[in-house]
């Protein structure tokens, strides 16, 4: 308690001469009055409990401006005139008076309260008064105190300084420090608290050779330098980050964020500084020149869970999560229960309501976005795939497909159906069947020509804005099926009796899966030729080329009669055919040149249909662009860009001058940037695909009148849950139904909504869209046009500058230019979809690799942060500016107030408790016990220090030497006090101390659980030492993820992976991994300082049981059985694996006795020894006997152990 | 007030339980050391170190609770809350004056009325109103306490589920069973206290709702499988025989008693005494998996088939537990979530789960099991009186999540029985007579088990929580 009777009082300004007169006052006035109540431990919990509600520190609920919390402001008059503590004389003070004032509008606590103070406490706070009102400032949040290490007692025993803190203690309490451990065991217990493993026994041996001290600084030395050393702490770093590898709650999906656990492995190996370590995880995007690996640190705090259930408030959830790092950053780098004071002000920290949502509000200015991590070789092979796709470009050409053929239209004389189709004949030679669609039909067309010798012919299948989906078949989505194809012909001049042309081969541009050209004309009725092959290609023109068997020739001309037999499935009917007739052509140019002939041909005949269909649109620059959530900027190229944060029901506003011509059509483009989720278009990050929008309803006033719209069209429409989702569906009146894009993130997409009527010149447009479904999913970019050709407009799959390229009069366009529209002819036209293939291939950016990360929101763009009454998210109040905890630490002037300042102000030397926090953590793992026992509670509720001058020792001693954790774990295991034996003293003895809370003995802890998972697997030499990647999934128990949402599964990682570091284990938050979940590990749902060490009966069955343990038994089994050396040797060895050290003779017998019998048993086939053997080669019987004995050494008690 | 976690003499008590052969964890002692609480050391410890006995605050009416959580929200207007009125305005969107502020997962607020799908009639002496698709219930309603007027702070079924078990939204927080098992420890020592199964669906909440959050983790909640063996890792592995497994546990126990001797940690001890439970767990969890022992009128009772997992198998499997000593079943059924075709959700559910719920009941009257076992049934939240269709989603006729009123029943373990229990007004929109909030039925549970809900408290992160948090009131008029 000395420690509190010597701090200073609760100045701030430490240091100064005027703090050293107060102190000296304060001394000396607490030594002239008599010895009061304990302030700490007494008086302070019924002033909080009782006062401090309305005379603490919140300033929003102070009553009567007084203030109970501060000596001086207690001691001060009130306006009154009245004091409410006169030290030294109770019978003066206000408080005392109200204390026991019976009038109900005087008495304190008011009667409104229902509090009221004991006799016993009224006492105690007049007793406290009358020794002089003392307040004794909290420990931790005065800064560390300079202090020498004591003499010790007893010279010889201290190593270094933290033994001569110790020893004063241990003769304080009378106790005597315990011999040092034997070497095996001490050894043992620093490889597992310094890398999580056992030493093997080669390295024991080694160690053994020079167990002295040197040889200890060495096996100290050796073990910081391991890369396992990362491994083990960095693990327990995790514990406070709660990491996961997948979101939590109901779905529980997997997210990308290991690249941050291999960030943390790392930096600790190369011991970075913790001050850095600090800097780095909270706020590295805003160090200047950030790193990709300062970006990576970032994702300490998207640690936090993410709820995608379809019913939640994405933002409710944000808000939880905000909580939860507030929380976090309070329990790691403070010690403090910050979460207390969400609600209200914290009821026994000075943590007031305000300053939490300040603290807040630092954590809270940030995005979230996913950083993409292309490795640097990945990005080189990245560029030269690119090249490689740009040659394949250019030589696309030459893959064009050609036709020995001269082709040409037959001009169309009759098209008939059976079932009353209507059949009309078009000027371009095709037919267009229209009326209710029949489910089966046979068409028949008519066709002619004067050409001589025709040996093919081709079925043209066109759209038409007449078809479903413009077709090219007339059942909804515009497939159809051709059961057969007939051909018969005559002359055209004196029609005869038909002759029947007989077919021998069919082709066709695609093909539909089970559904090929060759059964239009395989004879059969039940089979046929259909289109769609799926990525969104079904709704083009197709065709299907059929040769006959001999050439067909009439002088005169040639009518052909072809059949078109509809006879599969309902209403796949052809909407539009074609007929092309043709003749073979001889060509003698060479194939290359002739396939560029013919793809420039083909380029032409595209250009000018293209041409034909372009219209000339004119973006519209919005006037104003607003929004319910997110911020939208107007942009140079009058597209708009939407930041900041959205919710399931956003509404765009967007106002736009009169355009000088009518609008006929309104094109809306939705548009990728590298800013959105997965580059847009939307900016849904969660429940659905990244980067989906869904624009449920579009509507457009025009001169303060809605615009009605006579069609929608749309490049690509696609839903990522449920039904279609067109453009059409975004203006019919319904938001629940709209237009979506799905499935093609990244990409520019765009619809067109045509006016009923025209709009005139002149009018204002105001455009308001709606967007949302069961998740986010506003849109990120988009740009308005609007056209005034006569026709309207249809969307197009066309970029907008190739478009604007098309409404160049022809002749215009530069070389350059028209190589542009060529190109993307080539990279589309269904001809060269295999060439097209690869090179799309190509050009896919490297993915797969990203991790979460946090970016601070731009300086224009803040996002406000607000106190939330009584802690809920629907309850804010007023804003908050970001600020730090005034009774810690005061911000440092000149820093920013963002999270890098924050970090500075975490990580100065003027913030009393971090170091301390952070020691007395590594100070827990050592020795099970931290210096406070409650590691995560630095406030007045945690108990206090058993060794408070050690403590402020070695946070200074820390700070002083760069926040070295390495340092600082040499440090205290090359103690005298860490060496200890850890012998128990029996109940009763002097030394008994069960807690060791004074450190007569070394540390004795049952393992962490990924620490007992690794020794076995050290032990049986299965260990894989690859460090790094994606989580991986270890065997476990069937039936773990019986009750997980959505049967999840676990997908049993093979080889290796199997038996890498348990770090690596993928870890599902909703159904843990089973043997963690068993040995106390966190599932990752909140930040934890501290892990329980519980021992139970299903642990037993775990270490008996468990698919895992057999498995490492077997292995030890088969090593043990080809071992050389006599039964006792390979009993020592097996021994010295599990626990360290050699066996003694009792043990051995023991041991030797069970694998005798074990071995008669599988000998005499008792006992099947293949099942217990496992796989492996090698003397079966043996091998069990030795997997048996293996197993019974993994369940000791001494293997789980730190001993 | 004692800012204390641990009382000054608690070191006493250990070393006083420690003489008495029970190895105690280092964990074990906070669980001893709950406010008023007052370990039975005479009595034999639980399974687990930190299980034993304990006595509550004062002398409950219910010793064990049998808690059948239906998983994804029950209709209640298609199985306990009959509202004529609706069948009038079907089609009509609710006034706003009804709707008020409320948030919905997916509908809009003024989405229209969808009218009750099923016939409701009056049954058993108390009269009381059940639905046509329960009628087995129906035959049992005069055992049973039926609260139509249960409210809830959640409207999403991961959050939903963890507020009720936890009584907070977000996980991290000890389950209603771990809270049970922390006050009243455990008196079998052959099957773990605190048994959850689940059949049908995953669960939206995980592995938070038996979770003993930040109280010891000797707490949680073991999950006794459909599949494999019953409990994790309980069979012999491949080739060990009964035999081998004994010779392991003797050897085991040989070398660690030898260390004990040397090193002197009791952490050793109880050890050597969780090895000892888990042999005994081998053979009582097949023990109590075989129901070869029960009559075949049991069996057709809850139409049970005791080789096929189901709700019925697990409902007798619950009575049993309860007679082996088990102090908590959580048993989930999920699959309620009725956001298209309520009619075809109810009926099939109901078919699933209502001849066994209503059999466990009688099952437990008939064997005199019911008056000291709580069973409770019921979801996260109800179902809106307005219709959900969606057409992006392909859903029409279903009802969406209804955090202000649903129904739930309870019977057994001192609560009243053949009463009903607070209303709801003629929409079944709102609470309009005696509501029972979420944290009032925690605080009612704990009353029967003999908490007062506001001192069953546990010092963690700088403060005492509870499970109500600051809210629960004890509903008296539903206790015997």
């Amino acid at each position: 308690m000395e420690h509190r009777r010597s701090t200073r009082p609760s100045t701030r300004r430490a240091g100064s001469t005027l703090a050293a007169l107060a102190l000296w006052l304060r001394l000396t006035a607490v030594a002239t009055f008599a010895a009061g109540p304990d302030f700490t431990t007494e008086v302070r919990p019924i002033l909080s409990q009782h006062c401090f509600k309305c005379h603490g520190p919140d300033d929003l609920s102070r009553k009567s401006g007084l203030r109970l919390d501060l000596r001086d402001a207690a001691v001060r008059p009130a306006k009154s005139g009245a004091v409410a503590v006169v030290a030294g004389k109770p019978a003066e003070s206000e408080l005392v008076r109200r204390l026991h004032a019976t009038d109900p509008d005087e008495v304190m606590p008011p009667p409104s309260t229902r509090q009221t103070l004991t006799a016993a406490e009224k006492k105690t706070l007049e007793a406290w008064i009358a020794a002089g009102a003392d307040y004794v400032p909290h420990w931790a949040f005065q800064r560390p105190r300079e202090v020498s290490p004591p003499e010790s007692p007893d010279p010889d025993w201290p190593r270094n300084a933290i033994d001569r803190f110790v020893a004063k203690t241990l003769r304080q309490r009378g106790l005597e420090p315990s011999a040092p451990s034997d070497p095996h065991t001490l050894a043992r217990r620093v490889s597992l608290d310094l890398i999580g493993l056992p030493p093997t026994p080669e390295e024991m041996e080694g160690f053994l050779r020079d167990p002295g001290d040197a040889g200890y600084e060495r096996w100290v030395d050796r073990l910081l330098a391991s890369p396992r050393y990362g491994e083990r702490w960095g693990r327990r770093w995790m514990d406070l980050a709660r990491y996961a590898d997948t979101n939590g709650y109901e779905k529980d999906r997997t997210r990308s964020i290991w690249p941050w656990r291999d960030w943390v492995i790392r930096s600790l190996n190369a011991d970075m500084p913790f001050d850095r370590f600090t800097l780095e995880q909270l706020a590295g995007d805003l160090l200047p020149g950030a790193t990709r690996d300062q970006r990576i640190a970032t994702g300490f705090h998207r640690n936090t869970m993410l709820n995608e259930e379809g019913g939640i408030d994405p933002l409710e959830f944000r808000f939880h999560a905000m909580t939860d790092r507030v929380a976090t950053t309070g329990t790691t780098w403070l010690g403090l229960t910050l979460g207390c004071a969400q609600c209200h002000t914290h009821k026994y920290d000075p943590i007031p309501h305000r300053e939490y949502y300040r603290m807040m509000a630092f954590l809270n200015n940030a995005d979230e976005p996913d950083l993409d991590l292309v490795e640097p070789a990945d990005e080189a092979r990245h560029r030269a795939d690119l090249t490689e796709a740009d040659a394949l470009v250019e030589r696309l050409p030459e893959s064009f497909p050609i036709e020995e053929a001269h082709w040409s239209t037959a001009t169309l004389l009759e098209a008939r159906s059976q079932k009353g189709s209507e059949g009309r004949r078009l000027d371009d030679q095709s037919a267009l069947f229209t009326g209710p669609a029949p489910d089966t039909d046979t068409l028949t067309l008519v066709v002619s020509t004067t050409e001589s010798g025709v040996d093919r012919l081709r079925l043209e299948t066109l759209l038409d804005d007449a078809l479903p989906k413009r077709g090219p078949g007339r059942v909804a989505h515009g497939n159809f099926v051709l059961s057969e194809l007939k051909i018969t012909a005559a002359p055209l001049t004196s029609p005869g009796p038909p002759r029947r042309v007989v077919p021998t081969r069919a082709q066709a541009d695609v093909e539909q899966s089970g559904f090929p050209a060759g059964q239009a004309i395989d004879g059969q009725l039940q089979t046929g030729w259909a289109v769609d092959v799926g990525g969104g290609r079904l709704n083009q023109p197709h065709h299907l080329t059929v040769q006959f068997q001999e050439p067909v020739s009439f002088p005169g001309g040639t009518r052909f009669e072809i059949t078109l037999e509809h006879q599969n499935a309902a209403q796949h009917l052809i909407g539009r055919p074609r007929i092309q007739l043709g003749r073979p052509a001889a060509d003698p140019r060479p194939l290359a040149e002739r396939r560029r002939a013919a793809a420039e041909a083909a380029f032409e005949r595209w250009l000018a249909e293209a041409r034909k269909q372009v219209v000339r649109w004119t973006p519209l620059k919005p006037t104003s662009a607003t929004s319910t959530l997110p911020r939208l900027t107007i942009q140079d190229d009058a597209s708009v860009f939407a930041d900041g944060d959205i919710s399931k029901s956003d509404t765009y506003r967007l106002a736009f001058q009169a355009p000088a011509a009518p609008v006929t059509a309104v094109r809306l483009e939705a548009m990728p940037d590298p800013r959105l989720p997965k580059q847009g278009p939307g900016m849904a990050y969660y429940e659905g695909p990244k980067g989906d929008f869904f624009l449920g309803e579009l509507t457009l006033s025009a001169g303060g009148r809605a615009v009605a719209w006579a069609s929608a069209t749309q490049s690509h429409g696609k839903n990522a849950f449920g039904a279609e989702a067109t453009a059409a569906h975004a203006v019919d009146g319904d938001p629940q139904t709209g237009w979506s894009t799905a499935g093609r993130e990244g990409q520019r997409h765009e619809a067109v909504f045509v006016p009923k009527e025209p709009i005139p010149a002149g009018s204002e447009l105001r455009l308001e869209m709606l967007f949302g479904r069961h998740y986010a999913c506003s849109l990120g970019r988009f740009r308005v046009s609007a056209t005034a050709h006569p026709a309207g407009a249809r969307a197009s799959s066309l970029p907008a500058e190739l478009q604007d390229l098309l409404m160049a009069p022809e002749g215009s366009l530069t070389e350059a230019q028209k190589a542009d529209l060529r190109r993307h002819f080539l990279l589309t036209t269904p001809e060269l979809a295999e060439a097209q293939a690869r090179i799309a291939r190509l050009r896919q950016r490297p993915t797969g690799r990203t991790t979460l990360v946090l970016q601070e929101r731009p300086a224009d763009h803040p996002r406000p942060t607000f106190l939330h009454r009584r802690g809920e998210f629907l309850q804010p109040a007023e804003r908050v500016e970001a600020g730090v905890l005034s009774a810690v630490a005061e911000f440092p002037q000149g820093l920013p107030r963002n999270r890098l300042g924050l970090a500075r102000w975490l990580v100065s030397p003027e913030n009393p408790l971090t170091a301390r926090v952070t020691v007395n953590r590594q100070w827990q793992a050592l020795f099970g016990r931290g210096l406070v026992r409650t590691t995560e509670d630095f406030g007045y509720q945690g108990d206090s220090p058993s060794h408070p001058e050690l403590l402020d020792w070695l946070a200074i001693d820390f700070m002083r030497h760069g926040w070295s954790l390495k340092r600082l774990h040499r440090q205290i295991v090359l103690s005298a006090t860490y060496r200890q034996s850890s012998r128990i003293r029996p109940g009763g003895s002097p030394g008994h101390d069960p807690e060791n809370r004074w450190l007569a003995r070394g540390p004795s802890v049952r393992l962490e659980a990924e620490v007992i998972r690794d020794a076995a697997l050290r032990a049986s030499g299965l260990l894989s030492e690859t460090m790094g990647g994606p989580g991986v999934y270890p065997p476990q128990p069937a039936g773990v993820m019986e009750a997980a949402w959505g049967g999840a599964a676990w997908p049993t990682s093979q080889g290796a992976d199997r038996h890498r570091r348990s770090l690596y284990t993928f870890t599902k938050r909703t159904a843990p991994f089973a043997m963690f979940n068993t040995f106390d590990a966190p599932t990752g749902e909140s930040c934890l300082a501290r892990r329980d060490t519980s021992n139970t009966p299903l642990q037993a069955l775990t270490l008996l049981n468990d698919v895992f343990f057999i498995e490492v038994a077997q292995a030890m089994g088969r090593d043990l059985a080809r071992a050389h050396g006599t039964v006792g040797e390979r009993l020592r060895l097996a021994f010295q694996r599990c626990l360290s050290r050699p066996p003694s003779a009792d043990e051995l017998a023991t041991l030797e006795t069970f694998w005798r019998n074990q071995l008669a048993r599988f000998r005499s086939r008792d006992l099947d020894a293949a099942a217990v053997a496992g796989p492996g080669d090698g003397p079966l019987e043996e091998r069990a006997a030795w997997a048996a004995l293996a197993r019974a050494l993994l369940n000791l008690d001494e293997m789980i152990t730190k001993g | 007030m004692n800012p204390l976690p641990f009382p000054p003499d608690h070191v006493g008590r250990r070393q006083f339980l420690r003489e008495c052969g029970v190895g105690l964890g280092k964990i074990a002692l906070a669980g001893l050391l709950t406010d008023g609480l007052r370990a039975r050391a005479s009595t034999p410890p639980g399974t687990g170190p930190g299980l034993a006995p304990k006595s509550p605050h004062f002398a409950g009416t219910a010793r064990r609770v049998i808690h059948l959580f239906m998983g994804g929200a029950p209709s209640q207007l298609e199985l306990f809350d009959s509202k004529p009125a609706l069948a009038k305005l079907e089609g009509r969107p609710l006034p706003p004056s009804v709707i008020g502020g409320q948030r919905y997962a997916f509908i809009r607020p003024d989405a229209a009325v969808l009218g009750p799908r099923f016939k409701f009639a009056r049954h058993g002496q108390s009269g009381t109103e059940i639905s046509e698709v329960l009628p087995h219930l129906a035959k049992i309603v005069d055992d049973i306490c039926l609260v139509r007027s249960v409210r809830t702070d959640q409207f999403n079924h991961a959050p939903a589920q963890i507020f009720f078990n936890t009584g907070f939204s977000q996980p991290g927080r000890p389950s209603l069973g771990s809270w049970v098992l922390y006050g009243l420890g455990s008196e079998s020592q052959n099957l773990p206290a605190f048994v959850v199964m689940s059949t049908a669906g995953g669960l939206s909440g995980g592995a938070a709702l038996w979770s003993s959050g930040f109280l010891p983790t000797v707490h949680t909640g073991v999950r006794l499988r459909n599949q494999g063996p019953p409990i994790l890792n309980v069979d012999h592995p491949p080739g060990i025989d009964g035999r081998l497994q004994r010779d392991t546990l003797d050897l085991v126990a040989d070398l660690n008693r030898r260390r004990l001797g040397e090193v002197g940690d009791p952490e050793i001890a109880t050890r050597i005494a969780s090895y000892e439970m888990a042999f005994r767990l081998q053979t009582s969890a097949p023990e109590l998996m075989d129901l070869r022992g029960e009559s075949r009128e049991t069996l057709a009772m809850y139409g049970a088939d005791p080789d096929k997992p189901s709700f019925a198998r697990a409902c007798l499997l619950a009575r049993r537990m309860i007679e082996r000593g088990v102090r908590f079943v959580n048993l989930y059924h999920e699959g309620w979530d009725a956001h298209s075709d309520v009619v075809g959700n109810v009926r099939s559910n109901a078919a699933t789960t209502d001849k066994a719920s209503a059999a466990l009941v009688t099952d437990l009257r008939q064997r005199g099991l019911l008056d000291d076992t709580l069973v409770i049934w019921g979801g996260e939240f109800g179902r809106t009186p307005m219709v959900e269709s969606n057409p992006a989603l392909g859903r029409s006729q279903g009802r969406d999540h209804h955090p202000q009123a649903y129904s739930m029943w309870l019977a057994g373990g001192g609560i009243r029985a053949g009463v009903s229990h607070g209303a709801t007004d003629e929409l079944g929109f709102h609470v309009v007579e005696n509501p029972v909030h979420v944290h009032d039925l925690q605080a009612t549970i704990l009353h029967c088990l003999g908490f007062d809900h506001e001192k069953l408290t546990f010092h963690h992160a700088g403060r005492d929580y509870r499970l109500t948090d600051v809210h629960g009131q004890v509903v008296r008029a539903i206790l015997a």
